[in-house]
């Protein structure tokens, strides 16, 4: 019985070609975008947690008590080795010092780490699973000694097999590879690729003071202190703990300004304060976008089904009066249905293998996703295929319900098109009007966000990043910088606006000596730096190079935050600025208008311009017109010549600001792909149902024409259907959909408003794409001569 | 076998009711070869749907073989159709994507019989019609007489003890038409009971007994 079921499920999809491969093409789509989601989302919320131990990993991170907190993670040298000690509910406790930036000689070639670099110890191999591959994990307890991954390896070595291999780390300490580390799980937040000896970090990074080992407060974000507990259970114990050591070992007054938490390791990912702040509910938009495209599909199938009841209620009929019962007749288009998707999902699998290459290259760049283990790929894919026959069945099983014989056999059971398939229809093309809005409306606040300079000027202008050890030369550098005709002004400075990592600290201002109880956040730079990125002076004068006698600058949100309105009365005030210079009060010698240090999710801060040559990290350069590429081959020439050991690196500046947005412009190309695919989907339907609707109405239109209608006419006839249902469908979706993205813009501190061209154009590429859908076969229907359709009788 | 008392059927239109057979009593003998006669829209298809089990009368018993019909449940009824009764349509209802065997096979594979059975008895159906050269080809590759002849192999391949006819000849040309006919014969003589409605006095002079049918009601012959 099967086989011969199988024989006409094969025999009914071949027969309704077009139908078929609509509908397989659609179910093959929509089941790769959810497999792809899936596989995102699977892939998002495993971070960390693939650790045997996850549940009871905990890093250190420490809210500053101001008017408002602020959220720090990482912690000291001194602190780890202090809980290492005295804190006996900790198993394990390693200091993980991630983001280095080195440069690595290899056989006399030269490597940035580009912040795949960490200092640790064996310790950190006993909390978190990263197997090594060869080599003893012990060893790593050694000064001068590095572990790699199997992908670094290959990358620099070319081979995999390189214990004993020796690399210089900037041209200066001779380090040994003791270790390989399989890398073949990626989503890991404390991962690295070069794992230094925390041994070895004095000599490598160059540390002369002793502080950074015993001084409590020589924290750093990235000095992670990462810890498993015997219990995850004496979690507040520990932090208890914590908060006794720090004030037995640095001070109790710390207290009053600091509380130290322990964060979950797996939290990290998802975590706004101290964490990726990986949005939660991106994932959830996703997920519920995969399963409106597979909804899409599957009422197209449904639909076409349904439509194609006008051939198939006959042969219901016979087969009834052949003695088939209801059970068999269901069995029947169950097996089509469970075929065809099979057909899809099997397509699917190959679309989605091409799109997850391809995504990994082009759509998530540094943060690729791994596929999920084939066990749970083909669970869900099994899921997904049943899921689709199901739900496909429902209509079949309605239909054969109301199949009376007699109707059947005498086409009775025709109908016309009910209510519940118009409102799939119009069901349909809301939820794909509804991502063309939310395209339209979020590549905009992303071009927005990315393109808009609060308070300065970007363009023209390079960054070169200089490393400590490059200062010796810095004399050197602003001497060729000086002489280089297409440079027009350049800044030694540590941020330039909009920068990710900012600096912040309380002020003593006037001559209160009284903390304030919030940061401004600094702008450390030179005095070129106002030129450098176009920030306004809006009264006094720029600030000098002397640390000693240091002069600010402070934005108009500080002159406010101090109680002030007028720039003029501030002028010559006193300001301590913890942070930006310790050593001595200065003067506020300016006032300027307001510019964004942080990206323009962040409102602007009450800001501190001043100088500290300590901080600097960069060089910013002004450059003229269009002379980049000339300029930059220059200068690697010139700091080739100046630092042979280092790589030239630079960055404009208008992608470092773009490179704010990864998660923004992320989201961006996501929903791009999403409409694109529900837009697709829903021109199948549109297909689908005028080829099915020509059909029925053939004769219609032949008599019509001969009854003296024109092409056009009938054309209107055709598309009229059409053009109602996708216009209910836009009323539908446009108040959702400024609901919607109302709510989604709220979240961004500076954002567009929806104004009412961005639904126009919605409801015009809606309109635009159906009348192109239907117009070739309703034209190919209108032209036909009317005889040929009437000789059937 | 069959026994019909009292059988009425109406259609509600528009408040009132339309009758379509009235006041029906029947008695019809195993062996028996009754052709129905009548004018367009007398009602015959539609007795012949009730006795079929295709459609149900609004009032009335139906006893087959001694059982009160309408008392059964779907299941039984559908387990009484396919074990007695077989059915030709006037325009043959083959089913356009299956083969000519396919078509012989299905009321079979409805019945539940093993593959072995099915190929055994369209095998013999096939070569009792004449038309073995012919299984592997569609419906649609063939002429009408020859979808009849399929159609009629096809209700017989379950072996009915009573074959249902309705106008199987009207699509078919006089010698198309004759062939039909005395097939019907021979299937009577070998004991199948044949009721079949038909227009043509000749076709209705192959049959036993001939009952006429006048507005909804039986006209004494
Ligand atoms: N669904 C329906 N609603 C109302 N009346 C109906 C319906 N179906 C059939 N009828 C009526 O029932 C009557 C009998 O129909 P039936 O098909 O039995 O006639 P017939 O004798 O077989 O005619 P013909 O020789 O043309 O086939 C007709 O008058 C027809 O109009
Ligand atoms: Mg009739």
């Amino acid at each position: 019985m099967i086989k011969h079921f199988f024989i006409t499920a094969i025999r009914h999809l071949s027969k309704h070609k077009i139908h078929t491969l609509l509908n397989v093409w659609g179910l093959a789509l929509a089941i790769a975008c959810c497999l792809f989601i899936y596989t995102f989302i699977v892939y998002q919320l495993g971070f960390d947690r693939f650790h045997q131990k996850s549940d009871r990993i905990f890093m250190v991170v420490q809210d500053l008590k101001l008017e408002q907190l602020e959220h720090s993670k990482g912690g000291s040298y001194a602190m780890y080795t202090a809980i290492e000690k005295e804190i006996p509910q900790v198993e394990h406790v390693t200091l993980y010092m991630d983001k280095q930036e080195l440069t690595l000689k290899i056989d006399n070639k030269l490597f940035k780490t580009e912040g795949k670099a960490a200092f640790t110890n064996a310790t950190y191999f006993e909390i978190l699973n990263f197997p090594w591959l060869r080599g003893d994990v012990q060893q790593l307890n050694e000064p001068n000694t590095v572990a790699l991954t199997k992908s670094i390896a290959e990358r620099y070595f070319g081979t995999a097999d390189v214990i004993g291999k020796t690399i210089w780390v900037e041209s200066q300490h001779p380090v040994t590879v003791v270790g390989i580390i399989d890398d073949s799980r990626k989503n890991s937040d404390f991962r690295s690729e070069i794992y230094f000896s925390l041994a070895s970090v004095k000599g490598l990074k160059g540390i002369t003071e002793d502080s950074f080992f015993n001084n409590w407060g020589y924290t750093h974000t990235s000095n992670n202190i990462l810890m498993s507990l015997h219990q995850p259970n004496t979690k507040s114990l520990v932090e208890k703990s914590l908060h006794d050591l720090v004030a037995k070992h640095w001070h109790k007054d710390v207290l009053e300004y600091y509380n130290y938490k322990l964060l979950g390791l797996p939290e990290f990912h998802f975590d706004k304060d101290y964490g990726k702040g990986t949005q939660k509910s991106l994932l959830i938009i996703l997920g519920s976008i995969g399963l409106g495209i597979l909804g899409m599909a599957c009422v197209n199938y449904i639909n076409m089904t349904s439509a194609q009841q006008l051939y198939r209620s006959t042969e219901m009929g016979i087969r009834k009066a052949l003695g088939g019962t209801k059970k068999q007749l269901f069995l029947q288009f169950t097996i089509e249905t469970l075929l065809l998707s099979l057909i899809a999902l099997i397509l699917a699998w190959l679309l989605f293998f091409i799109a997850f290459d391809w995504a990994n290259k082009y759509l998530f760049l540094t943060d690729p996703i791994q596929r999920i283990p084939l066990g749970s790929f083909l669970m869900i894919s099994l899921l997904l295929w049943w899921g689709i026959a199901l739900l496909t069945s429902i209509y079949p099983s309605l239909f054969l319900k109301q199949l009376h014989i007699q109707t059947g056999i005498k086409k009775l059971a025709l109908g016309r098109w009910n209510f519940t398939q118009r409102t799939l229809v119009v069901l349909q093309n809301s939820i794909a009007l509804l991502l063309v809005t939310g395209t339209i409306v979020i590549v905009s606040q992303v071009r927005y966000l990315k393109n808009t300079d609060k308070g300065f000027d970007r363009s023209s202008v390079l960054i070169i990043p200089i490393k400590n050890q490059m200062w010796a030369q810095k004399e050197k550098v602003s001497n060729l910088l000086r002489e280089n005709p297409a440079i027009i002004s350049y800044s030694f400075c540590d941020n330039p606006p909009s920068y990710d990592k900012v600096w912040g600290g309380t002020v003593q201002f006037d001559d209160s000596t009284e903390w304030e109880t919030w940061a401004p956040r600094f702008a450390i730079g030179d005095s070129s730096y106002l030129s450098t990125f176009g920030i306004h002076l809006l009264a006094g004068d720029n600030f000098n190079q002397d640390m000693e006698n240091p002069q600010f600058l402070i934005n108009e949100t500080m002159l406010h935050k101090l109680g002030y309105t007028q720039a003029q009365d501030i002028i010559g005030k006193n300001l301590m600025a913890g942070g930006l210079n310790d050593q001595h009060k200065g003067k506020i010698i300016g006032v300027v208008a307001d510019f964004s240090t942080h990206s323009l999710n962040e409102a602007i801060a009450p800001t501190v311009l001043g100088y500290n040559e300590t901080r600097f990290k960069n060089v910013a350069i002004k450059y003229a017109g269009t002379a980049s590429s000339r300029l930059l081959n220059t200068l690697e020439q010139q700091w080739k010549i100046l630092y042979p050991n280092e790589v030239f690196e630079y960055h404009f500046y208008d992608e470092q600001i773009a490179n704010l947005y990864k998660k923004e412009a992320l989201l961006e190309k996501l929903i791009w792909i999403a409409a694109s695919l529900s837009i697709i989907i829903s021109i199948f339907g549109f297909l689908g149902l005028i080829s099915v609707i020509i059909a029925k109405r053939t004769k219609e239109i032949g008599i019509r024409k001969v009854l003296g209608s024109s092409n056009v006419g009938i054309f209107q006839l055709l598309a009229k259907d059409f053009i109602r249902w996708i216009l209910i469908a836009f009323l539908i979706s446009a108040p959702i959909a400024w609901y919607l993205l109302s709510k989604w813009l709220e979240d961004f501190t500076y954002h567009i408003t929806l104004s009412w061209w961005m639904f126009v154009l919605t409801g015009i590429i809606g309109i635009l794409t159906t009348l192109l859908t239907i117009s070739f076969q309703s034209f190919k229907a209108a032209k036909t001569n009317p005889v040929n359709s009437l000789r059937d009788e | 076998m069959i026994k019909l008392e009292n059988i009425f059927k109406w259609y509600q239109v528009g408040g009132a009711r339309s009758f379509v057979l009235k006041d029906i009593n029947l008695h019809i003998e195993q062996g028996d070869f009754v052709s129905i006669m009548g004018p367009s829209g007398s009602g015959k298809s539609t007795l012949l749907n009730v006795i079929g089990l295709l459609d149900e009368p609004n009032e009335g018993k139906y006893y087959f073989m001694g059982e009160d019909v309408l008392a059964l449940k779907a299941k039984k009824r559908a387990a009484l159709f396919q074990s007695h009764m077989g059915y030709v349509f006037q325009s043959y209802h083959l089913i356009d994507e299956l083969t000519v065997y396919e078509n012989i096979e299905t009321p079979l594979i409805y019945k539940n019989l093993s593959s072995k059975e099915r190929k055994a008895i369209v095998a013999d159906m096939l070569d009792r019609f004449g038309i073995v050269g012919k299984k592997d080809l569609f419906p649609s590759q063939l002429s009408g007489g020859q979808q009849q002849i399929v159609g009629i192999a096809r209700a017989l391949a379950g072996s009915p003890k009573l074959l249902l006819a309705d106008e199987p000849t009207g699509n078919l040309n006089s010698k198309q038409g004759e062939d039909i006919m005395s097939l019907f014969k021979q299937l009577n003589e070998d004991g199948v009971t044949i009721i079949q409605v038909t227009h043509s006095e000749k076709n209705a002079e192959y049959g036993r007994r001939t009952i006429n049918m006048l507005d909804g009601q039986l006209k004494d012959i």
